[in-house]
């Protein structure tokens, strides 16, 4: 129903605007309709690299400025390891088995032992806590792109693999055959696990996200107690 | 997660006091003399979050449409207008009881509206079909369609609601559509991906952001030039995690706030010079805003973190972040 009634409307728009005075176009005209729509943000870059497997847009590294409205880093990150207070605690706070309650509580009780010099240790802590997440995150990506390069591997396997067994197992004995049973076994597994890990993709592509909200939270919790 | 933040803040209440200037905290954050309510559509849940605005619990989730993304009021707050993107239609709600009231034609997967000021029509994108569609409030009818460019998204309308103005993300254009003769007057190029157009106040200008281009295009009604191009920068952000979406402007015109997405900021610029005077860091890919109904309250939905981030507009401090439901998107505040 929707799909008549428009064409017509259409048309009676076209109709009407060609009946009135030509000074009522505007100047800049239309582009046609059967434009083909842009990108999304991220798409593009996700279509010129092929190791890349993820819907979510590949930012290799977190810039701190996005979880980070502090006093400059520059000092902290160059002598968060030196203060022991803070290298202890960073492992802890970055640690996925770590729940953001008991984080929060950690970062509230260092703030308290700090006592005056709070707001130099704070932006240590989260000098630290941000250059440990953005390293596990980078390995991670990395071994996203290692999965894809496997992924695309073991799909051009899988296509030799049952090609070749087209092409050699014609007859019910060669299908039979010790050597054909093997053969389609192999390309079975390989199916399996290709699918698995083509399920699993998903998981694998939220976890640079799950980081970045870990950075995100930490870097809030610890200016709250910035003065 | 509440008695432990009302702790902090009791405990910056005593801090602030002992420094004696306890009248003064006060006055900065004062308490509305009744609670309105905010409402959150959460895109990925199908849900819309009422919040009360003055304690910011959560009192009600609404069951909505599939992929609930724009959201306005009706003038006098009594309904509540939800895009349901994935359903193809606009369902109004009661303000005060929740209940689903009717449900509009929108033309399919509405993306974001408009209502005209005084209330009725309400003005939809139609993000798959290239057009916006004119919908009648009160008899649900469909006035008219609009030809515009591919992937219209924008939507802002003059405080006199003479001047429509859509942005299509793919034509990269800021359509301006005449509500009389329904009619384009004139299109206007900005940068890639235009996602909002904003009037100010006075009607002089609309504000249209380019999410990929990373700026946001002030163009003069009148003469439909783009008079001034904002750009960001943050330090230690990245350029294109610039992505500017939402836009809000005070209604004395001086103040536009400007949400960046990934960057996870709100620009906070000052409208006379054009300056950007503080990046305000709220929570992940901040997209879209509403002012509270007294304009002092600035609420950012954050669809990354899943939360809201509420900003005192005078101090430009922001207050509270509140969770709500899987990717919050649209955001609307009532009295």
């Amino acid at each position: 129903m929707r799909r008549t009634v428009r064409p017509l409307v259409f048309g009676a728009a076209v109709l009407l605007a060609l009946a009135s005075a030509a000074s009522a176009q505007p100047k800049t005209p239309l582009p046609p309709r059967d434009t083909p729509r842009a990108p999304q943000p991220g798409q593009s870059a996700a279509a010129h690299d092929p190791d890349w497997p993820c819907v979510q847009r590949k930012v290799p590294t977190m810039s701190f400025g996005q979880v980070w409205s502090g006093p400059p880093l520059d000092d902290a990150a160059r002598t968060w390891r030196d203060d022991k207070a803070v290298a202890e605690l960073v492992p802890t706070i970055v640690a996925r088995r770590t729940s953001m309650e008991e984080a929060k509580a950690a970062i509230a009780d260092f703030a308290q032992r700090a006592g005056a010099e709070k707001n130099q240790k704070l932006p240590r802590l989260f000098a630290g806590a941000f250059e440990e997440l953005n390293d596990q995150r980078t390995r991670i990506i990395a071994g996203i792109e290692r999965y894809a390069r496997k992924q695309r591997a073991l799909s051009d396997r899988i296509k030799e693999e049952s090609q070749r067994i087209a092409a050699s197992q014609k007859g019910m004995a060669a299908q039979m055959s010790p050597e054909g049973q093997r053969d389609q076994q192999a390309l079975d597994w390989d199916t399996r696990v290709y699918d698995e890990r083509a399920q699993s993709l998903t998981y694998v592509c939220e976890t640079p996200v799950i980081l970045e909200q870990r950075a995100f939270d930490l870097g809030r919790e610890i200016q709250s107690h910035l003065d | 997660m509440n008695s432990r933040l009302s702790g902090r803040a009791s405990l910056a209440l005593v801090r602030t006091m002992t420094a004696g200037v306890a009248l003064a905290a006060l006055a900065a954050f004062p308490a509305p003399a009744w609670a309105g309510k905010v409402f959150v559509t959460n895109e990925r849940d199908h849900t819309m979050t009422v919040l009360d605005s003055d304690s910011l619990n959560i009192i009600e989730t609404i069951k909505t449409g599939r992929r609930p993304r724009g959201v306005t009021a009706s003038p006098d707050g009594k309904l509540i207008y939800v895009c349901a993107s994935d359903d193809d239609r606009v369902e109004v709600y009661d303000a005060n009881d929740y209940r689903l009231v009717k449900t509009l034609p929108s033309g399919p997967d509405p993306e974001l509206f408009v209502l005209h000021p005084s209330g009725n029509p309400l003005y939809i994108a139609n993000e798959d079909d290239a057009l916006v569609t004119i919908v009648n409030t009160e008899t649900g009818q469909v006035e008219g369609e609009i030809p515009v460019g591919v992937e219209p998204e924008g939507m802002g309308i003059s405080p006199d609601g003479k001047l429509l103005v859509n942005t299509s993300e793919t034509t990269s254009m800021a359509h301006f559509i005449d509500t009389q003769t329904k009619q384009i007057v004139e299109n206007v190029l900005v940068d890639s991906r235009p996602r909002v157009a904003t009037f100010t106040p006075d009607g002089k200008h609309t504000w249209v952001s380019a999410e990929v281009g990373g700026t946001v295009s002030v163009i003069d009604n009148a003469t439909h030039q783009v008079v001034k191009k904002l750009t960001f920068s943050i330090p230690g952000v990245n350029e294109e995690a610039i992505q500017p979406v939402g836009i809000r402007i005070t209604d004395d015109g001086k103040t536009a706030f400007v949400a960046l997405g990934p960057a996870n900021r709100v620009a906070v610029v000052d409208v006379p010079t054009y300056e950007t005077k503080a990046y305000l860091l709220v929570g992940q890919r901040v997209w879209q805003m509403a002012f509270s109904p007294d304009k002092k309250t600035l609420y950012t939905t954050n669809g990354n973190s899943n939360d809201v981030s509420v900003i005192d507009v005078d101090s430009l401090k922001v207050k509270k972040s509140v969770a709500v439901g899987r990717s919050p998107w649209g955001v609307v505040a009532i009295p």
